[in-house]
């Protein structure tokens, strides 16, 4: 089952007739995102991310290794996606699709390359050890907008997670258990969130977060991926037909007023939680970490 | 015994010898519909779940399943999307991924070699199950089998082939039977399609395989019918559900009528 | 402890799925089928059945492929695969979230974690093949049971044990009984006599089916109180 299960000619028409119209099958705006649910995991670092119909669900561990030889004062983070037949009968296992492969690149550029995470912070003994930080991305419903939800799913998670604590004596590094010591939450430099815009008619209509059936007819998509300041980290648009070069301005501007809105529900959720944690007023005391 | 709820089974339930129902003249055999299996020498037992439903005057028992893939049987309609062409015939896909069915091209009514309808990959037929064999592929017809009429639907070829415009919807196999005994006639709290033709003009074909065409007077009114049709199939609304579902959609595309339209 | 708690139909794209959580084990389980089999998998009188576990974190690994195994073979003679010749049946279970063991003194052996996530897997697997309304020739559910041994030697039987519970433990057995009373799985792990086995069997089976092991015609007048699996199966296909 190698191939995405077609639309019939018919859908294929009629979204396009009534994207003219202005009129999406779902009755949403062209600027609107579906209804995003986020939820947290008893455990630090487990995010569910309801996106419509789409799940994906990311988990972020922690183990004591060796750094790499040439990066001696950084500590690792790693990205994994791997899509499953949960997702839709069309993924196969153990064969990646183009669309898993541009989805693990697009999260390694926002997240992993624009600096998200502060890895000089994970190191513990410079050479020697440091803390590698994995993202594990599970998509288990797909229904169109793959990036944007995963994305949110690891900043979330990154966010959320908390890290042992360590004791370093010389050359001895001794992890210390949730119980003896408060663990730490990940020193993030700033929350990149992606917003993927699909376009039609040379970009004369502009939609965002398009659903599987409105990805399949899309001419080409832009992907922006921006923090809450407006610094853009990328921008990407593999192939499809052209578009104007003022029609990209607009997207970013487009871009912000959705990764602002989604930073804030973001925190708003994570405060949610911490609250649900923080059984009378313990966690303030014990904590000695200060908020980046 | 109908009046009391339907029993529930789950696979592998025997059906105890007096739930079967009793065919008063003893003329009729039993018929044993989808859902069961019998087990010789006297053994009938569920395989999927869900309620139990009986006929005591066909004669009848099965199970109602209302999720999961549909599974072809013969003089089921279906909506078929064409994937490519044979020689011979048209394969069409009847679920994402399934088995392909085959559409021969003189089985469509009045059709010859040259004037059968060309569909191209990705079109939209409805039609009727002919033979559904378990290890190879099922066979579907537009009309052109004069034996049609004669599968027990009354309804003869009546609206079988190709379906051009409107757009489809993928409903549970539970909402499909629904909508087919709706269009029937038949009685079982769907008033969906009622109200929405009292304030909408459209056309609908229910394919039994979970697939529902909707071609309305304009773009707005399809998609109003395709989301009311599934909404009501995600919330399993009653009728004073559904009738808050064609009164809320239909407000609100006039709203954005009235926005678009200044 | 709480009891199992299931979901039906979480997912939307595949034709069956359920959500399951018990004792720190949350499932995730999605059927797809009977689709169209590639040539190589195909078999000619049968639908195949493919079953595929993914970790919580990282990739599998021979752990993984182990419980493919035995899922698959239970689930094989579940499904009427005779009904779907040259067809596919595709499994997939994703691990969500296993018991926290870090904390630990002694931390469980490998052998003991797959053991101990085996149950979750088979009744995930059950709640989902339910929810695709597939063919199948009876249900069943699954447990895991643990024998201690006291100082004196005797025997105390513990059903769902926690982690702690399973490192003292001198002998684990997961179990899967069909809704007959039939033992369809056992994986037992550790240190047992006949005598413990036949016992460990005993309550895993009265967990499983209820104290009569067998299968009422109908659903009504069970024990409320010492409600089985089988029990908790029947309620939530019913309230679907």
């Amino acid at each position: 089952m190698p191939r995405e299960a077609e639309l019939s000619l018919n859908e294929r028409e009629f979204i396009l007739k009534a994207l003219h119209e202005n009129v999406r099958l779902d009755g949403r705006a062209f600027d609107d995102f579906r209804k995003l649910d986020l939820t947290f995991g008893d455990e630090p670092g487990f995010t569910d991310v309801k996106l419509g119909k789409t799940r994906v669900i990311a988990r972020v561990s922690a183990e004591v290794m060796a750094p790499l030889p040439d990066r001696k004062f950084d500590g690792i983070f790693n990205i994994v996606t791997e899509f499953s037949p949960m997702a839709s009968p069309a993924f196969e296992v153990g064969r990646q699709t183009d669309a898993e492969v541009i989805l693990s690149r697009i999260l390694e550029k926002a997240i992993r390359r624009s600096s998200a995470l502060d890895t000089e912070s994970l190191c513990i003994i410079a050479g020697s050890k440091c803390f590698q930080i994995r993202a594990d991305v599970h998509v288990v419903d797909h229904d169109g907008g793959l990036i944007d939800a995963s994305c949110i799913a690891v900043v979330a998670a990154l966010q959320h997670f908390r890290r042992p604590d360590v004791l370093v004596e010389g050359e001895k590094v001794t992890v210390l258990s949730t119980r003896e010591r408060e663990p730490i939450p990940l020193a993030m430099l700033h929350h990149p969130l992606c917003v993927t815009i699909s376009y039609y008619d040379s970009g004369a209509i502009m939609l965002v977060d398009a659903d599987l059936a409105e990805e399949q007819v899309r001419e080409g998509e832009i992907i922006v991926t921006m923090n809450k300041n407006g610094e853009v980290c990328q921008m990407v648009k593999y192939g499809g037909t052209p578009v104007d070069a003022l029609a990209l301005l607009d997207c970013t501007t487009l871009a912000l007023k959705k990764v602002q809105a989604m930073t804030k529900y973001i925190h708003q959720k994570l405060n949610e939680d911490a609250k649900k944690r923080d059984i009378g007023g313990l966690m303030a005391e014990l904590t000695a970490e200060n908020e980046r | 015994m109908s009046v009391t709820a339907p029993v529930v089974v789950l696979p592998g339930d025997e059906i105890p010898p007096e739930r079967l129902p009793q065919s008063r003249t003893g003329k009729k055999a039993l018929t044993l519909g989808p859902g069961l299996r019998h087990i010789p020498p006297r053994t009938i037992a569920a395989t999927v779940p869900g309620p139990l439903g009986i006929d005591s005057r066909k004669n009848a028992i099965w199970v109602d399943n209302t999720s999961g893939r549909y599974i072809p049987r013969a003089a089921d309609l279906v909506v078929a999307q064409v994937r490519r062409s044979t020689p011979e015939a048209y394969l069409c896909a009847l679920a994402p991924h399934g088995r392909l069915a085959l559409l021969p091209h003189l089985a469509f009514a009045g059709a010859t070699r040259k004037t059968r309808p060309q569909l191209a990959a990705g079109a939209l037929a409805y039609a009727r199950v002919v033979a559904a064999p378990p290890a190879a592929e099922p066979e579907l017809d537009c009309g052109a089998d004069p034996g049609g009429a004669a599968l027990g639907r009354g309804d003869g070829a009546a609206g079988l082939g190709p379906l051009r415009g409107g757009s489809v919807c993928d409903v549970s196999l539970g909402m499909a039977r629904r909508l087919l005994a709706a269009t029937r006639g038949g009685e079982d709290g769907l008033v969906l399609l009622e109200e929405l033709g009292k304030v909408l003009k459209f056309e609908v074909a229910v394919g039994r395989n979970g697939r529902v065409w909707v071609d309305g007077e304009d773009t707005r009114a399809t998609v109003v019918v395709g989301r009311a049709i599934a909404k009501v199939d995600e919330e399993g609304l009653g009728p004073e559900g559904q009738r808050r579902v064609v009164r809320e959609l239909v407000r609100e595309v006039k709203g954005e009528g009235l926005k678009s339209g200044v | 402890m709480p009891g199992p708690v299931a979901e039906l139909g979480p997912l939307h794209r595949v034709d069956g799925s359920a959500a399951y959580s018990h004792a720190g084990y949350n499932v995730l389980g999605a059927v797809t089928g009977p689709v169209e089999a590639q040539r190589r998998d195909e078999i000619p009188d049968e639908a195949a059945v493919d079953v595929h576990v993914r970790p919580a974190t990282g990739v599998g690994s021979i752990k993984e492929r182990h419980l493919e195994a035995i899922v698959q073979s239970t689930l094989r003679h579940v499904i009427l695969v005779h009904q779907f010749p040259r067809s596919l049946v595709q499994v997939s279970l994703q691990v969500l979230s296993v018991p926290d063991t870090s904390l630990m003194a002694v931390p469980l052996s490998s052998r003991l974690t797959t053991l101990a996530l085996l149950p979750a897997l088979l009744q995930t697997a059950m709640h989902a093949l339910l929810s695709a309304a597939l063919p199948l020739s009876t249900t069943f559910t699954s447990t895991l049971v643990c024998v201690t041994r006291g100082a004196d030697g005797g025997g105390a039987i513990r059903a769902s044990p926690d982690p702690e519970c399973l490192a003292d433990a001198a002998s684990a057995h997961a179990v899967c009984y069909s809704a007959g009373g039939e033992l369809l799985m056992d994986m037992s792990e550790g240190d047992f006599d006949v005598d413990e086995w036949d016992a460990a069997m005993g309550v895993g089976r009265r967990i499983c089916c209820g104290e009569k092991g067998g299968r009422g015609g109908d659903a009504v007048m069970r024990d409320e109180e010492s409600e089985s699996l089988q029990d908790k199966l029947r309620k939530l296909v019913a309230e679907r």
